[in-house]
């Protein structure tokens, strides 16, 4: 593979040093025993909502802005009818 | 700060009724029961303290994206895969938290994994229905079911 920066690097007060190309978000890193350390690159899983939720949040958003939406909601009153 | 919690119409506000009804009349079987606890928890979490740490909350950037103001997500159970989830936005006046929607869906079934999408490949918002359309939202979302089944 070809190498495309190169740098020298200090680690400052907190332990941290700046990499000279970083083109991804998230790192898994490993440390060796001689003091060497590899960075692979990790990408998040995309979230997934299902599509009746998608459509609750909708109708949800679409009344919000008419500036409709429910009654305040009393959280004690159910959890006293369900004894906790 | 204390947040007034408000449910999303009508689905939101449908479920806290059906649990809140249930629980009175000590009728909720075991699933729902147990929804309606956690519910209940997470929204008087929610109204003490939105980032609450047992909540989680964090913001969902491809849903505020998608609907141009601030949408957060906040988990109803602490370290349990596939715990459900909240999703809710400030508003619509201040010091309100409006619940917009659960996740998983109280009518997703067996086949939920099916009907599922992911947050960065969301389709369009459907436009907004015109004052005075009072088609029921259930044939809507049924045609719509069977469109993206055809499309498939």
């Amino acid at each position: 593979m070809r190498v495309i920066a190169e740098a020298d690097v200090k680690k400052d007060a907190r332990n941290r040093v700046t990499l000279p190309v970083a083109d991804f978000e998230h790192y898994h890193v490993m440390a060796y025993e001689d003091g060497h350390l590899e960075l692979y690159p990790r990408v998040l899983t995309d979230p997934l909502i299902s599509q009746l939720t998608l459509r609750m949040i909708d109708t949800s958003m679409a009344n919000i802005e008419a500036g409709n939406t429910s009654a305040p909601a009393d959280p004690e009153a159910l959890l006293k009818a369900l004894g906790e | 700060m204390q947040f007034e919690i408000r449910m999303g119409v009508p689905e939101m506000k449908e479920l806290w009724d059906r649990l809140q009804e249930g629980a009175s009349a000590g009728t909720l079987g075991g699933e729902d029961r147990e929804l309606a606890v956690k519910l209940g928890k997470a929204v008087r979490h929610l109204g003490s303290d939105p980032f609450h740490p047992g909540l989680q909350s964090h913001e969902i950037n491809d849903l505020t994206r998608r609907y141009k103001r601030k949408v957060f997500q906040s988990y109803l159970e602490n370290n349990t895969p596939g715990a459900g989830r909240l999703f809710w936005t400030y508003g619509p006046d201040q010091r309100h938290i409006t619940i917009v929607g659960l996740e998983p869906h109280p009518d997703d079934g067996k086949n939920a994994a099916y009907k599922r999408l992911k947050l960065s490949d969301l389709p369009p918002v459907p436009p907004a229905r015109p004052p005075g359309d009072v088609r029921k939202d259930s044939r809507r979302r049924k045609k719509q079911v069977h469109d993206d089944e055809e499309q498939r």
